[in-house]
């Protein structure tokens, strides 16, 4: 039933523009799994992780230092168990006013009408601007591309 | 600054209006409509049983468009042409590029962009990897294929790369007229 898939979406993307992590996590499940297509030397916690708990810790050290200036989605596409959305936003670190604009797409997998995985490729341009901000860019001697 | 860019096809549906398809008939493939054996057949690059896949009406027929392993920096898929959205007459696409710049993943396009009133497709690809570049010194390329024929095959139209990765700068026209870009 896309209609519900869109609907948990639909909360989902509103917790998170509202930046309320504790809003966001009722929506996800434990064994949640999240992945940020991001090479290492741009950001050191890219990549994969496991479980809500590792991901909602994640998102913890970076969301509440940024203010979410807009998060639009400009293309939504959805099925039963899968879900593709395009995203144009703009963040700002709150302490140094870097901002990045730039689109990302996420890649959402549904269980039961839960969603399991969701995989985030991002337009990189200005994030290495906001990750060294964060204190969360990585070293490039070390840049890898998988 | 390292630069990818995203792939989905142009449009929106509201979420009260949420369905498999778009406006433009980009339909997203889930496991009650599973993309077709005869495409899934044809796919050589690695991909998962069930892809993240969709499909759209173009150049005169459907292309399906499945993910394919991808890296840091680009979303990868493959592309299959077919006459009718049931995967009929299926044939993997493959865009060569000028010399042997896309030689050995042909059958490969990153971050795609879809332009479907000239029946072309373009690619934006970037490795800031000097050690696995397929060209050496080019951190980032455009190219754009227009389908010709029936069945189609892909063009070569224009073709751009630099060093630079943010593609800012330093930019070099293979094919095409210079000016033009993939957006």
């Amino acid at each position: 039933m896309p209609e519900a898939t869109a609907s948990l979406l639909k909360d989902y993307y509103d917790a998170w523009r509202a930046q309320d992590l504790d809003w966001l996590a009722t929506y996800l499940p434990d064994d949640f799994g999240h992945t940020m297509f991001i090479p290492h030397a741009i950001y050191t916690e890219g990549g994969e992780l496991d479980g809500k708990r590792r991901v909602m810790e994640r998102w913890r050290r970076y969301v509440p230092q940024c203010e979410f200036l807009r998060y639009d989605l400009s293309t939504f596409l959805v099925s039963k168990d899968r879900a593709a959305v395009e995203i144009s936003f703009e963040y700002r670190h709150r302490k140094t006013g870097v901002l990045l604009k730039t689109t990302k797409a996420n890649l959402w997998v549904f269980e039961a009408g839960w969603p399991v995985r969701m995989a985030e490729y991002y337009d990189l341009t200005g994030v290495e601007a906001l990750t060294r901000s964060l204190g969360l860019a990585g070293d490039r001697r070390l840049m890898s591309t998988t | 600054m390292h630069r990818a860019t995203i792939f989905l096809a142009t449009g929106l549906i509201s979420f009260a209006a949420a369905a498999t398809e778009l406006e433009d008939g980009t339909f997203l493939f889930d496991t009650d409509t599973p993309v077709p054996a005869d495409v899934l057949a044809l796919v050589e690059c690695g991909a998962e049983d069930e892809p993240f896949a969709t499909r759209q009406p173009f150049a005169g027929g459907f292309v399906f468009a499945l993910q394919c392993p991808g890296n840091n920096e680009n979303f990868n898929q493959t592309l299959v042409f077919a006459d009718n959205a049931q995967g009929g007459g299926a044939r993997l696409l493959r865009f060569p590029g000028p010399g042997k710049r896309r030689e050995g993943f042909e059958d490969v396009l990153s971050n795609v962009r879809w332009y479907p009133e000239s029946s072309e497709i373009g690619e934006i690809a970037v490795d800031s990897d000097p050690d696995s570049r397929p060209t050496p010194n080019i951190c980032r390329s455009e190219g754009r294929w227009r389908l010709e024929g029936h069945p189609p095959k892909s063009k070569l139209v224009f073709w751009r790369e630099t060093r630079d990765c943010d593609g800012r700068k330093g930019w070099n026209v293979v094919v095409g007229r210079k000016g033009d870009s993939v957006k």
